[in-house]
């Protein structure tokens, strides 16, 4: 192996806490989103409502982890790329609200 | 509509799954044609590809595939794409949108049905415990039958290019560009082509999040037609994860190119 880059490899802990979230939130979505086809009028529409909000949150939730631990373990330069791509996110809200 | 957008979804998530193209490209496509605007169209794609992302991400993550360093890197530049380009696909009448969509389903079309493997070899002086994504770096190693190979990022200036248009892509078209990072990542960054599929799997719910984000703001996604579409791209993603160990995923990229010159011309003309 290249002697040229820095640092151990990451533990094995991380990914399967990823994966234990990912599966919850999949989980989640799944039923929200087969309530949100069979439950008339305003339940319906909540719970698809909450089916596209878990979709939608779990890849930026996925990086705000991601950069939380990246800062725990001292990997400044890719703890501030998470936070750069959240804030570069945040800034398109903005500017479509 | 409903039951046709959680048909569709789960289908064009299956093949897209298959083929490693991602289904939006093809539900996208699928929707317009059915009569649907490509502005309503779009969010749906993408919430396809979000759902296929979330999906397929714990097998992903327990096989250790996932360069999550890699993936953020490159997505800086993707979700700049994908917020502009959805910031602006609001303002572009419908036919150019059309086009548009037909464009891209057409390179897919030529970059799927011509890609090839790369291989790393492995070394002997490396063990499970180094698989991997480096502490502090972009490369990492990964497990083959051979062993455990270690692979280096380049061209990183050309990638981050490239993917700035992979992300426009899913900002206009609702397509998650799949189809162009996974081929930037194996066959210019020398990224080996199973952590290349993963990585942009973990890349494609990010940038598809963002585009949601702003088309959420803009009033365009329907909660109703937005679920069965989740419902379908989860149900299409694990369904095209247990079939892929059964078909060979060469032929059915091929397939599926096929198919999406077809499309292509399909939405010129009807457009």
């Amino acid at each position: 192996m290249k002697r040229d880059t820095p640092g151990p490899f990451p533990s094995r802990f991380i990914g399967r806490r990823q994966a234990v979230g990912l599966t919850i939130l999949a989980t989640g979505a799944t039923l929200a989103a087969a309530v949100a086809m069979v439950a008339p009028g305003t339940a319906g529409i909540w719970a698809g409502a909450v089916a596209v909000g878990l979709t939608m949150a779990a890849p930026l939730l996925r990086v705000g982890w991601l950069t939380v631990r990246w800062l725990q373990e001292g990997d400044l330069r890719f703890a501030a790329a998470g936070a750069a791509l959240l804030a570069i996110i945040t800034l398109g809200a903005i500017l479509a609200a | 509509m409903t039951a046709f957008i959680l048909g569709a979804a789960a289908v064009t998530s299956t093949i897209g799954v298959l083929g490693g193209l991602g289904g939006a490209m093809l539900l996208v496509p699928a929707l317009v044609l059915a009569g649907m605007p490509v502005s309503e169209a779009a969010p749906l794609g993408l919430l396809t590809a979000a759902a296929g992302s979330v999906a397929a991400g714990p097998r992903h993550l327990t096989e250790r595939l996932v360069n999550h360093r890699l993936g953020l890197t490159i997505e800086l530049a993707a979700t700049t794409g994908a917020v502009g380009g959805a910031l602006v696909s609001g303002l572009v009448p419908e036919r150019p949108l059309v086009l548009v969509l037909a464009g891209v389903a057409l390179a897919a079309a030529l970059v799927g049905g011509g890609r090839k493997v790369v291989r790393n070899p492995a070394q002997p002086d490396l063990g499970p415990e180094h698989v991997g994504e480096r502490v502090g770096a972009l490369g990492g190693a990964y497990m083959t039958r051979f062993g455990v190979a270690p692979y280096n990022v380049k061209r990183v200036p050309a990638g981050l290019a490239l993917v700035t248009l992979s992300g426009v892509v899913a900002g206009i078209a609702g397509a998650s560009g799949g189809f162009i990072k996974t081929p930037v990542l194996s066959e210019l960054m020398n990224i080996p082509t199973r952590v290349a599929a993963a990585t942009t799997t973990f890349t494609i719910g990010i940038t598809s999040s963002a585009a949601l984000v702003i088309f959420a703001l803009q009033g365009r996604l329907d909660t109703r037609t937005g679920a069965a579409a989740v419902l379908g791209g989860l149900l299409g993603a694990l369904t095209g994860a247990r079939l892929q160990a059964h078909l060979s995923a060469i032929k059915v990229r091929r397939a599926l190119s096929v198919v999406l010159v077809v499309v292509a011309v399909v939405l010129v003309v009807s457009s």
